[in-house]
């Protein structure tokens, strides 16, 4: 704790949520629900009639409200804007992918996990510890 | 006796990696995949509890056209404290903070412990009572008392988000309602291990770029490279690389010069590990030159 400073917001953040219904009303239950004075949600709800171009307007939102601590985003929803997920390399907030109802979770495709692939490489990692 | 130099030659690689840092990064890989196999099976607890609560109920009573639309902050936020690791970069730590609107100063009603989880039927004194030591149950009466009342708060807190969904509502809805409360829970520990994983990621990729700039550095005090074209005859030399008290697994590579190959010496080991040593230009000042050894 001593070596901790705080450089963030002490006041409380919120998670963002761009998901199917069922994981945002779940969610929404739990209260992280969130509707400021210019009536704007913290959350999409993705279904058949969703654009892609609605998905990017809300993750690039959500990734720049400051507000914001984590956004949880439904993989199969962040594959659809991959491009915009997989660019995105700040700490905070942070970018969580999550399962949905359908689709299971794939640790191939996060987001993460494939851009700290480079030190799984033999190549890389023999050629950088030898 | 300059075929001695260069046989007692003596050259200490730079060994930058820290393996704790490379343990911490595969430590928290593994923990943020382990933390979200366990997030999976948590929400699809409650996908299903969620799924039965709207067969019992009907779906026009659950669904995303009932969600409060009205002006309300969060129930549950986060706290978001910087860590300053070896004052590297910056760690961002996530903290939960449930139900914040019953916190009011001094009860900071918050945190990852709570949620696991204070069922309905369990309560402090519940707990208490199995303990059996009467002294200890009668300093933790206040204590429990407080708690019971958190506790009253939270279920009021619970039972507002829920109310949404009408007065009367299927006990499944309240169970879902737990899983994606203790999913939450998890995500922020998923969160946290993945600030965790990409600050080590960084350290280890940075070090590893750093390294490779300069493999194998020469010390002052020693004889430098250029004896290795001076010597005379054909032949092989043998190297010794030590490795820095941080690689404390990397045992020195003995390596052979073959001295035929003079303007550009390619070496071969006696173990595994080979590669060639190319001269780079000196860097650091006269007389020192550097050579950096190239594995293949």
């Amino acid at each position: 704790m001593a070596n901790r400073a705080q450089i963030a917001t002490n006041n409380s953040a919120l998670i963002a949520m761009i998901a199917d219904e069922d994981t945002i009303v779940g969610l929404l239950m739990a209260g992280v629900g969130n509707v400021d004075l210019r009536r704007k949600t913290n959350y999409l709800i993705v279904d058949s009639k969703t654009t892609v171009k609605q998905i990017e307007d809300a993750f690039k939102e959500f990734t720049t409200r400051e507000d914001i601590a984590i956004v949880l985003i439904s993989q199969y929803v962040a594959n659809m804007i991959r491009f915009l997920v997989d660019s995105y390399n700040k700490p905070v907030p942070a970018i969580l992918e999550i399962p949905s109802k359908d689709h299971p979770y794939d640790p191939t495709q996060d987001s993460v996990l494939s851009r700290v692939k480079y030190l799984f490489s033999a190549e890389s990692v023999a050629s950088g510890r030898r | 006796m300059e075929e001695q130099e260069a046989t007692g030659f003596e050259i200490e690689v730079r060994k930058v990696v820290g393996d704790e840092d490379v343990l911490r990064f595969m430590d928290s890989t593994d923990s943020y995949l382990t933390l979200l196999d366990s997030l999976s099976s948590t929400l699809r607890q409650g996908w299903l509890d969620l799924a039965i609560a709207r067969q019992s109920m009907g779906a026009s009573r659950i669904n995303g056209a009932l969600l409060d639309h009205k002006v309300h902050s969060a129930a549950t936020s986060v706290q978001v404290d910087q860590e300053d690791v070896d004052s590297m970069e910056a760690q961002p730590r996530f903290i939960l903070r449930k139900w914040a609107s019953v916190a009011d100063g001094k009860q900071c009603y918050e945190e990852q412990k709570l949620g696991e989880d204070k069922l309905p039927g369990k309560s402090g004194s519940l707990q208490l009572r199995h303990r059996g030591d009467s002294q200890l149950s009668e300093e933790k009466t206040s204590e429990s008392g407080a708690q019971l009342d958190v506790d009253d708060q939270v279920q009021k807190e619970r039972a507002k988000l829920l109310s949404m969904f009408g007065t009367l509502i299927s006990p499944k809805l309240r169970a879902a309602q737990l899983s994606f409360e203790t999913a939450l829970e998890t995500l922020v520990e998923i969160a946290n291990m993945r600030s965790a994983m990409l600050s080590s990621y960084d350290r280890v990729r940075k070090e590893l770029d750093h390294q490779k700039d300069d493999m194998v550095s020469v010390p002052s005090g020693h004889t430098p490279p250029p004896p290795l074209p001076r010597v005379r005859g054909k032949g092989k030399q043998s190297i010794l690389l030590l490795s820095q008290p941080l690689a404390s697994r990397c045992c020195p590579l003995l390596l052979d010069v073959d001295l035929a190959c003079r303007e550009d010496p390619v070496m071969t080991t006696k173990d595994h590990r080979c590669g060639s040593f190319k001269k780079k230009a000196p860097k650091r000042g006269a007389g020192e030159s550097y050579w950096s050894f190239l594995p293949t």
